[in-house]
């Protein structure tokens, strides 16, 4: 058998699409979202010492650099979410007989819709 | 107008004589009408004889005309030369498969990978012949149809990082035509092709970068085949630990 050519593997193979570049993005934020989940934990365990512990803890947080740091994980979290929504058909068809659900519809109401509902209803206690 | 020419940048390799592969221009002339394929026929006919390739068909169904146009893989027989005019098109075997000789890549690896996933129907009780027909609905053929029309292309193995990076990885096409059989209202053999579907090499190395299906040129949508599995195997899952007295 006559020898084969295998063609090299770039260390950078996620630059060489703007569809690589979009799903390194969209896997990236993930980080965001998991750095975020564990800034809240620290909230709750802020939140146990007491309430002037987490009154302090409060106007920490409204300093510039962590709100452009809140501003970048509500981005990145929405980008992420919005990106797995817009998947969700793929992983999850419907069918109604022979007649596929259009993926907009799962999307709606798989991602979209209880995502704005739940929001809203954590938005309503919070201003309460 | 009558004169018009368009370069093809062709990746040469002869296993005989190169270490490395190198690339040839060739000046095609230009016809609004003439597919890629076309172009490098003209060239195997006028020019050089030697460039090798593969093709068939020249009409998107035997599958076998996949190249990397401008580093996208497509069929060679489905994409016309205006659609790059005036510019230059670079023409490369299918990307992620060990090459033989110019344009052309091994395939044992692939049709290996295809047939652990038994793409066939498996009832070992299959009825004879005299209780006639077996009868399946429209909507039981609608669940696997679009699976069903994989022409095997590689197109789908040539986009995936996955299988740069991951050489074992069981791919979309193969994953896809076992989701065509797992979903075929006919079939009973869901267990035998899920110890590899299920496997690790199979649906758990994709992550779904979704670009076997953008390229697939018969609308399969092996990435949504890969996903459908993965809930099938993921559900499959928590059933073996709640139930562990289940069928194994």
């Amino acid at each position: 058998m006559s020898k084969r050519y295998h063609r090299p593997v770039s260390k950078i193979w996620y630059m060489e699409t703007s569809a690589y570049r979009w799903f390194m993005i969209r896997e990236l934020t993930a980080v965001f979202v998991a750095v975020y989940l564990l800034f809240f934990i620290c909230t709750l365990s802020q939140m146990g010492k007491g309430y002037e512990a987490f009154q302090e803890f409060l106007a920490q947080l409204k300093s510039g650099p962590s709100v452009l740091l809140h501003i970048l994980a509500l981005l990145f979290a929405g980008f992420h979410s919005i990106t797995w929504f817009n998947l969700t058909p793929k992983a999850m068809p419907v069918r109604m007989g022979e007649k596929k659900v259009p993926d907009i519809l799962i999307a709606l109401g798989g991602g979209y819709v209880p995502w704005i509902f739940i929001t809203l209803i954590i938005w309503c206690i919070a201003l309460r | 107008m009558a004169d018009e020419k368009m370069t093809l940048e062709v990746f040469r390799y002869n296993p005989e004589e190169d270490t490395e592969p190198r690339f040839q221009n060739y000046e095609v002339p230009y016809k609004k009408d003439w597919v890629i394929l076309d172009a490098l026929n003209w060239v195997k006919d006028n020019v050089d004889g030697t460039l090798t390739y593969r093709w068939s068909c020249r009409m998107g169904v035997c599958g076998s005309c996949g190249m990397q146009i401008n580093g996208v893989p497509k069929l060679t027989c489905a994409v016309f030369l205006k659609n790059y005019y005036p510019n230059p098109i670079r023409v490369e075997p299918l990307a992620n498969f060990p090459v033989i000789r110019d344009l052309v890549i091994e395939m044992d690896g692939f049709m290996e990978k295809l047939k652990s996933v038994k793409p066939w129907i498996i009832d070992d009780d299959e009825p004879p012949l005299s209780e006639g027909a077996y009868k399946q609905t429209p909507a039981q053929l609608a669940n696997f149809k679009q699976f069903s029309m994989c022409i095997n292309c590689m197109l789908c193995y040539a986009a995936c990082p996955v299988m740069a990076l991951e050489p074992d990885f069981l791919g979309p096409a193969a994953i896809a035509l076992g989701q065509r059989y797992n979903l075929d209202s006919r079939d009973k053999g869901n267990k035998e092709r899920n110890e590899v579907i299920f496997s690790h090499e199979g649906i758990w190395d994709c992550t779904f970068v979704g670009e076997c299906t953008e390229v697939c040129p018969k609308k399969v949508d092996p990435a949504g085949a890969i996903q459908q599995a993965k809930v099938d195997g993921a559900i499959d899952m928590v059933k073996s630990v709640l139930m562990p007295w289940g069928k194994k």
